[in-house]
């Protein structure tokens, strides 16, 4: 009973919603928005395919571009914030607890503020005039702008701005757990530093990694914010376009069809997070 | 109102889970436990001493049998409408109350007027020796005054009888044995039952009127400490309380109470609670003899002879290991009282002596429960 | 001893390392904060300290709706997430029991969803269903992926407590609903208060999903600082995104001051 509430609200309003969508993915779309009564593979078929003049199919690869992009984009965060977090986060365990704590406190503060405005924040920083390119000019080094804003480098940074809390916080966590006995014991049997991070530590905190590099990569897959600010909406990625098909395009079944599609990618992804995370479970 | 017991436990069966999984906690269970007795449950972790005093408490049901609280069914009674109280392993003192705020919470439960309240909380931080602490909180008490509160909140509702789950376990050794004169001082002081679950033999053995090994769901003997430990009935009591021998016998005469038997070619008296049914047909028998109870002769003086291999001096005892002539091997407690400065060394051949009644027949060779 | 020093030398290099990494994180908000000081029009070029964009900002009325708009569909939001969390915290966490794991799945459903997925699914069901697009659709929205944030700390709080205590409870003649009043509930307190900041932080913060259920007039304060954005850069912004970034961080020193009480509150011993 006291189940009800929390249940029927998510069923109703996430479940239910994702389900229609999935439906309207199969039906015409209607030039006003919304759906028009009746079956249609169209939106499917759009996804690879230009309808020509006389209604012949000719390959069209632009949507399949935005996806390629997209995923390129996501694995290209995910490194980059596996590369920074991890030895950030080894560096914050190996703190005394006070300084460890705060430092920890610090990496989630931007996580739970404003997306929006953290990306709005690197356009002073990117934009022309901005923090980088004004010294330049005023050095005298460029006399036109560097064009730092407005594309895939810009998105990337977005990214992996947004998402590096998530890399060093699951990190951090497999870590703090990580018995220092053993890279003793490894440097008492003859391990250097650097063994000792690859052969012990890394294997160790591998339930970590594995989480954080899942997390960044679904989040990065589905973000919206720092394409649409940092990428000012050309360089779309695969929200962008969905979006795109719900409000100006107006195209719902052609929209339901991709957000099917990312669900899909994201499901799989999900699936392995939880099985890491089920592995670290049984770890324990 | 004497003849009237505490509790009465019948019949009761006790199984988690169902299917292929399940798991019978205690079988076919009767008990008696009278009225103003400190009671013990005794048993290694499993044997099913905590389930019985949660059937007893009401926090679960038994499947089978029934549970008397003086002469009354508890059938379909909720834990807080049993007239029983419980101290808790972890104690489980409300950590968002004061002391006195812990100790009033079951009268303020049972509807008491606040000034019966406010004179049974002093009242009772006095019996626990901790009249100044009412206004503390629980986590600025340590383990052993948590504990003293959580025995002065289980007894503020004057239960009938107190459930005592294991309180000392979390205590330092120190602690623990100063608890043991303070329970059972309360324990006379109030005049309340008590019901303790313990796994320490020696806990057990020094507060309790009487003790109930348990074993694998079931009650392996019931009696008084020192029948426990001298007239043990079977060999997982004999081995759970204390240290022992056992030895193989063959039977070669009944005697009342006594049994004549042959062990190592020569003949040893032991002490027979069993009738001659409980025996096998063999007049196989097993004895158990306490280290103590061993002597160590002049060699050719004992039923057997026997070589010293090893001697551990323990302060007040020493421990000596033979080996009898026939190859097995014994255990041996000494105690470290005679000044003569004669020392039994490893090496030495002894003669090994069991005087008479020293060693107990055991009736359950063939239960497998060793 | 040349170990030793060889040692000393990298671990330097790593801090060196994170501690660029900590003016990265920041340097972004610290410029956005410092320009929303900055007396001049164009955002970029510092001429004079000034707060003079706040009080621009805070005379816009369609800001100041934007706001109002925005702590409406939060405190909502909060409230019945909260709300219907913590009752589904109190059952999933007393026993197990067949669908166990779904409703466990269900909950935390809203989290895996992209975010962009759940607003054009919620766009399509208000579509599909003909529900009118406004706050109120906002509001739904928001109390469904503020369900998981608020169950989390409740969660995790219940099963931190010692279970013997409700047992004590009952064996000192407390009926199950005086052992919830006087025992569970004040002890899940700090834990209800932990989950209802976090919902209001992620319920304030939302962008993509209130954009595509928002109706017209049902403009909060995150939409509201998108449509500026996209007009370009202007000190205004700035001063607005600096006070939300504020009210963000307010909330989660007070979720971090409570969950701190709730350890130490916790363990007893």
């Amino acid at each position: 009973m006291g189940l009800g509430p929390a249940i029927l609200t998510i069923f109703a309003f996430m479940v239910i919603p994702i389900f229609i969508l999935g439906v309207f993915s199969f039906m015409p779309a209607d030039p006003y928005g919304g759906v028009d009564k009746g079956f249609s593979y169209e939106a499917w078929v759009q996804l690879f395919f230009e309808r020509d003049l006389d209604d012949s199919l000719i390959f069209d690869p632009v949507y399949l571009q935005i996806i390629f992009r997209s995923i390129v984009l996501a694995v290209l965060a995910t490194i980059t914030t596996l590369a920074v977090g991890f030895p950030v986060a080894w560096y914050i365990v190996q703190q005394p607890a006070k300084k460890r704590e705060l430092l920890l406190f610090l990496v989630t503060i931007p996580f739970w503020t404003n997306l929006l405005i953290r990306a709005y924040a690197w356009i002073l920083i990117l934009g022309k005039n901005g923090m980088i390119e004004k010294p330049l000019y005023g050095l005298g080094i460029i006399d036109e702008s560097l064009e730092l804003m407005y594309g895939n480098l810009a998105i990337g940074l977005g990214l992996v701005y947004s998402y590096i809390p998530l890399m060093i916080l699951p990190i951090y966590a497999s870590l703090e757990k990580l018995d220092f006995g053993l890279i003793e014991a490894a440097h008492d049997l003859y391990a250097k530093r650097y063994s000792v991070i690859r052969k012990i530590v890394i294997p160790l905190c591998l339930p970590g990694i594995i989480a954080g590099c899942i997390l960044v990569f679904v989040l990065s897959l589905g973000d919206f914010i720092s394409p649409s600010i940092l990428g000012g909406g050309k360089k779309m990625m695969l929200s962008n376009l969905i979006q795109f098909q719900f409000s100006s395009a107006r195209n719902w079944p052609f929209g339901g069809a991709l957000t099917m599609l990312l669900l899909i990618m994201v499901g799989i992804g999900s699936f392995f997070y939880i099985r890491v995370l089920g592995k670290r479970e049984e770890i324990k | 109102m004497n003849d009237i017991n505490a509790i009465s436990v019948k019949n009761v069966e006790k199984i988690y889970g169902g299917g292929k999984q399940a798991v019978t906690a205690l079988k076919d269970i009767h008990l008696e436990i009278r009225d103003r007795e400190f009671f013990t449950l005794l048993g290694p972790s499993g044997c099913g001493k905590t389930t019985l005093l949660r059937l007893i408490a009401g926090f679960e049901q038994p499947n089978q049998g029934e549970i008397l609280l003086f002469g009354d069914h508890l059938e379909g009674l909720e834990p807080y409408q049993r007239p029983v109280n419980t101290v808790f392993q972890s104690y489980s003192l409300f950590p968002h109350m004061t002391i006195a705020e812990n100790i009033s919470f079951g009268l303020k439960m049972q509807g008491k007027m606040q000034k019966e309240i406010s004179s049974t909380v002093a009242e009772m931080l006095e019996l626990v020796k901790m009249a100044e602490y009412g206004e503390r909180m629980p986590n600025q008490l340590s383990g052993g005054q948590q504990q003293r509160i959580a025995l002065a909140r289980a007894l503020a509702p004057r239960p009938k009888v107190l459930l005592l789950d294991e309180p000392l376990s979390a205590l330092d050794l120190k602690l623990r044995q100063a608890m043991r004169h303070e329970l059972k001082r309360l324990q006379r002081d109030t005049g309340i039952t008590f019901v303790f679950v313990t796994h320490d033999q020696e806990e057990a053995m020094s507060m309790s009127d009487r003790i109930a090994v348990m074993s694998q769901g079931s009650i392996q003997q019931l009696d008084a400490p020192e029948t426990i430990y001298e007239r043990p009935c079977n060999e997982f009591v004999a081995n759970f309380i204390g240290d022992v021998n056992l030895i193989d016998a063959s039977v070669s005469e009944f005697q009342p109470g006594k049994l004549v038997c042959q062990w190592a070619g020569s003949q040893v008296v032991a002490a027979n609670t069993a009738t001659t049914a409980d025996l096998s047909s063999e007049n196989r028998v097993r004895l158990a003899v306490r280290p103590e109870k061993l002597r160590l002769v002049t060699k050719d003086q004992g039923q057997t002879n026997a070589q010293v291999t090893e001697s551990m001096y323990m302060g007040t005892d020493r421990y000596i290991t033979v080996t009898c002539d026939h190859g097995e091997n014994l255990e041996v407690r000494v105690q470290n009282s005679d000044v003569s400065g004669e020392v039994i060394q490893e090496g030495d051949t002894v003669g090994v002596f069991i005087p008479e009644l020293s060693a107990v027949a055991l009736t359950d060779q063939q239960s497998g429960l060793s | 001893m040349k170990n030793l020093s060889s040692k000393r030398k990298s671990i330097n290099w790593l801090k060196i390392f994170s501690n660029t990494f900590f003016v990265y994180l920041y340097a972004p908000i610290a410029v956005l904060i410092i320009y929303s000081f900055n007396d001049n029009r164009i955002a970029q070029v510092w001429t004079a300290f000034s707060t003079k964009w706040y009080l621009k900002a805070f005379n816009n009325e369609d800001i100041q709706r934007a706001i109002i708009n925005s702590l409406k569909v939060a405190g909502v939001a909060t409230i019945v997430a909260t709300l219907f969390a913590t009752m589904a915290a109190l059952v999933l966490s007393s026993k197990r029991f067949r669908g166990h794991g779904i409703s466990n799945a269900i909950i935390s459903l809203p989290l895996l969803v992209p975010e962009i997925a759940t607003a054009v699914a919620t766009l399509s069901f208000f579509a599909a269903i003909e529900f009118p697009l406004g706050l109120t659709s906002i509001i739904i929205a928001h109390i469904v992926f503020c369900i998981p944030f608020a169950f989390m700390p409740i969660r995790a709080r219940l099963s931190g407590m010692d279970q013997t205590l409700q047992e004590a409870g009952r064996d000192l003649y407390a009926n199950e609903w005086q052992v919830f009043w006087h025992v569970t509930f004040p002890l899940l307190k700090p834990g209800i208060l932990a989950g209802a900041i976090l919902s209001f932080i992620i319920s304030i913060d939302d962008f993509i999903i209130s954009l595509m259920v928002a109706g017209a007039g049902a403009t909060t304060l995150p939409l509201y600082i998108y449509s500026m954005i996209r007009l370009g850069v202007s000190p205004e912004i700035n001063a607005v995104s600096t006070v939300l970034f504020c009210i963000s961080v307010t909330a989660i020193i007070a979720y971090w001051l409570v969950s701190k009480q709730n350890e130490e509150k916790v363990h007893v011993h």
